[in-house]
């Protein structure tokens, strides 16, 4: 028999939490980029041309972006598990509601609109912010498995979208799409997800309760100087603005190369299949990439790892721009593809250690809100230099370009003054400096 | 106005621009030679297999811990 202290250790449920939003990060993302797989079949369907389809697709950019801070308004004050488990619920709806998609309108207020806020509150911005609670020592690495899961999202469900569509129609694919959501992400977040491991008396990481140091001391948790109650008090800040004006510079960069890869790899005269291929290398590089920095941001610190990415994306924009033909795309694929999404990961983590947890869905949204302005604001641009010059030279070199400003700016954030993961624990009413 | 940005937006929007995954599926037609429905077999058993097994691990856990908050007692002092 077993002796009353001789229970079973429990796995901390923070590891269930992270293969939840793993899971919720796969469908949700997986089924946005799903839409490509839509694209065709429809317009054939409709016959509706190009444009008039991208339409719905450009306004989901667009609310996805604005709705992001609101979202992660919401989720700080109502918690991780409501606002992402409800936001499922209406993703999965919208998604399967679009197999029955009648008018060029309907797409745009159920794909733009709808879907849009709905994946805005189960957003990695949103999913982040709840990981930041559950896990301080290894938050970095959490969120560069969390940023990874969108990679694996369009690794896994294109394809089955595509070949589901193949094997019966775009209805039925939209449908099940949705139900995958609906019946199976959402009770997942439901059953599993938690706003807070004191909730359930656990400390981040599953680590031992603190020793209380003195009476009235709640704990250990250092601070930092530049922790906030109100989101709006880290716009005096300049942490923030090292941190979104580099994001911005991140969205610039990747959005010009994702909408325009196509027709340079056409100008660099490389085939279709080969582009294929080298697309998809890139794709597999997000992964790594974003675990790998995550992974080494809890280890070594995350600003210079912040700064390391952009770097390395500036040089992958250099080869691209003189090394030319296909083995410059190739080179660009394996440097740029390490870097794409590994921005995340750090400036999560930074956001976190330096304003605190009590507004990070919110400063997090505002932050991926300069994100994709200038993602947008580069497609419109480079289209605009191209029909100009006939070249992606000069977009191209001017994109790459900022991403050492960007660089520059993440490495002068000055993490150890202001990151609590620096800070060491205080008596009670002590200042910390 | 609307007419550039449609333009514009017509590369790609956010989604996978539709031109690449018909080149990345036939890419994989050649590859493997299967049908559509032994990669949307192999695929959903994936998705799946990914929650359920979270759920059955999960949910096991709770049964042997033998109540519904599973660390606390591991945790607390």
């Amino acid at each position: 028999m077993s002796q009353p202290s001789a229970q079973p250790k429990a796995l901390f449920h923070g590891w269930y939490i992270l293969a939840t939003i793993f899971f919720v990060a796969v469908v949700s993302n997986g089924a946005r980029t799903s839409f490509g797989a839509f694209v065709i079949p429809m317009e054939t369907y409709f016959e509706w041309n190009r444009s008039t389809i991208s339409a719905a697709g450009f306004v989901g950019l667009l609310i996805g972006g604005v709705s992001q801070p609101f979202m992660g308004r919401v989720l700080d004050v109502l918690g991780g598990q409501k606002v992402i488990g409800l936001s499922l619920i209406v993703l999965g709806l919208a998604t399967a509601l679009l197999s029955l998609t009648f008018h060029f309108l309907f797409l745009v207020f159920v794909f733009g609109l709808v879907s849009s806020i709905a994946l805005s509150g189960a957003s990695t911005t949103n999913t982040g912010a709840l990981l930041a609670r559950w896990f301080r020592r290894r938050r970095a690495t959490v969120m560069g498995l969390n940023t990874g899961g969108v990679s694996l999202g369009g690794l896994i469900m294109v394809p089955f979208v595509v070949y589901l569509i193949q094997a019966t129609d775009w209805r039925v694919a939209w449908a099940a799409v949705g139900l995958i959501i609906l019946v199976v992400g959402a009770p997942l977040a439901f059953l599993v997800l938690r706003d807070d491991p004191a909730d359930m008396g656990l400390q981040p990481d599953g680590d031992p309760e603190p020793p209380v140091q003195s009476a009235g001391s709640p704990g250990s948790r250092p601070k930092g100087p530049l922790e906030v109650e109100k989101w709006s008090e880290s716009l005096h800040s300049l942490p923030f603005w090292q941190l979104s004006g580099a994001l911005t510079v991140c969205g610039t960069t990747t959005a010009i190369i994702s909408f325009h890869f196509l027709a340079f790899a056409a100008d660099q005269q490389v085939s279709e299949s080969r582009a294929a291929v080298i697309f998809g290398v890139m794709m597999l590089m997000n992964a790594f990439g974003s675990v790998s920095v995550g992974f080494l941001s809890d280890r070594f610190s995350a600003k210079n790892l912040l700064a390391a990415t952009y770097f390395t994306r500036g040089l992958a924009y250099v080869i691209l721009l003189t090394v030319p033909g296909e083995i410059g795309l190739w080179i660009f694929a394996v440097v740029a593809g390490t870097s794409w999404i590994a921005t995340n990961p750090p400036t999560t983590t930074l956001t976190a250690d330096i304003y605190g947890l009590r507004a990070l869905g919110t400063i997090g949204g505002i932050s991926f809100l300069f994100h994709q302005l200038g993602g947008a604001s580069s497609v419109l641009l480079a289209g605009i230099l191209y029909d100009m010059t006939g070249s992606y030279t000069l977009p191209f070199a001017m994109a790459g370009s900022l991403l050492f400003p960007a660089a520059i700016a993440a490495f002068t954030i000055k993490e150890r003054k202001y990151s609590s993961r620096y800070q060491t624990p205080a008596p009670a009413g002590a200042a910390l400096g | 106005m609307w007419t550039f940005l449609n333009s514009v937006a017509g590369h790609h929007a956010d989604a996978a621009d539709p031109e690449l995954l018909v080149w990345i599926k036939d890419l994989i037609d050649h590859m493997f030679g299967v049908g559509p429905w032994t990669i949307v077999v192999v695929i959903g058993v994936i998705l799946l297999a990914m929650p359920l097994g979270l759920i059955v691990f999960y949910l096991g856990q709770r049964k042997r811990i033998g109540q519904v908050r599973p660390n606390v007692t591991a945790t607390k002092r």
